[in-house]
């Protein structure tokens, strides 16, 4: 009976078990990526007429991991809309406005090549509109008397995320 | 008459003697016991050195791969946990914050097997007959938008236990 019981415990003591275990390592970079859905690329103001604002809304989406904020900027030396006739070219009397919905922020003067770019989001959290989530925005043109008609005022908007 | 008892008694004195030598020849052999003692054995080998997970990125998923051995003579079942109750979430290597996602392992190969996403506690990760057995193990993990950008470690244990 003895006997049994010790080759019992001589079993269990064999047999109790092994153990091992590894490190994992990984490093995560800083990351910010903006992208203006494609449907954004070329708006088209509306409501264009004398006296009055022209709009077009649009959205972009920004994905980061640290805090960011959102620049814009305007493609003419002054910001403001140039047509395609005229010597010189007709300029806008008026700047451009930008304004985002969710999160609020701007109105902003739409800055040119001649002045730092402008702030329209500070600080925004990491994450808070990643994904699939779009900021909404605004731009708005007032056209004046004395804006000389064209069929083709352009302006290109830089829009770009800075990690703060 | 004389003779003839003098023959039978002779015939009689051969049988015996015959029939003596006999049994002392049956009873001649031997035997031999032999003995062992196979205790049951485990054992759990991973490869020396740490894993790195490649080309972390936010929004993405890492994977490194690896290969553990087990050895045993008995049925055993392997099981997996994460240290340092995290939860099973990779941490900081210089502060307290943790990933937003566990590490997930998974044993690779011809069938599909199933994934186990890591606690503090001990999960079965798989189990089997005596024998020795490679297992081919990817170590994932996700990155989200919100994980703070920084280094990252999780030490993962394994225990090896007769089934």
């Amino acid at each position: 009976m003895m006997a049994l019981l010790l080759a019992a415990i001589s079993f269990l003591a064999a047999a109790v078990e092994d153990r091992d275990s590894t490190n994992v390592y990984a490093s995560l970079p800083a990351q910010i990526e903006i992208q203006v859905p494609s449907q954004y690329e070329n708006l088209q103001l509306t409501n264009c007429s004398p006296s009055s604002y022209g709009s077009a809304t649009s959205g972009i989406e920004v994905r980061s991991n640290l805090n960011w904020s959102l620049d814009v900027a305007g493609s003419t030396a002054t910001g403001h809309m140039v047509g395609s006739t005229g010597t010189p070219l007709h300029e806008l009397h008026s700047p451009m406005t930008i304004r985002s919905l969710n999160p609020a922020g701007g109105p902003v003067t739409i800055p040119g090549t001649d002045s730092s770019p402008a702030m329209l989001l500070t600080n925004i959290a990491p994450g808070d509109y990643s994904g699939s989530s779009t900021i909404s925005l605004t731009f708005e043109q007032f056209f004046g008397w004395n804006d000389y008609a064209d069929d083709d005022y352009r302006l290109t908007v830089t829009l770009t995320a800075v990690p703060t | 008459m004389g003779d003839l008892r003098k023959m039978i008694i002779v015939a009689l004195v051969l049988i015996y003697a015959a029939l003596s030598n006999q049994e002392t020849a049956e009873a001649s052999f031997g035997l031999t016991h032999i003995n062992a003692s196979y205790k049951s054995n485990l054992e759990l080998v991973m490869p020396s050195g740490d894993i790195s997970l490649q080309d972390a990125s936010s929004g993405k998923e890492a994977k490194a791969s690896s290969v553990l051995t087990v050895r045993a003579n008995i049925p055993w079942v392997l099981w997996v946990r994460g240290e340092g109750n995290t939860g099973g979430k990779m941490q900081r290597v210089n502060g307290p914050a943790t990933l937003k996602d566990q590490i997930r392992i998974q044993q690779t190969g011809s069938s599909a097997y199933k994934e186990i996403t890591l606690s503090d506690k001990f999960k079965i990760y798989c189990r089997g007959l005596a024998g020795e057995f490679l297992i081919p193990t990817d170590f994932k993990q996700r990155f989200s938008w919100k994980d703070v950008p920084s280094d990252y470690k999780m030490r993962i244990s394994f225990k090896l236990v007769p089934d």
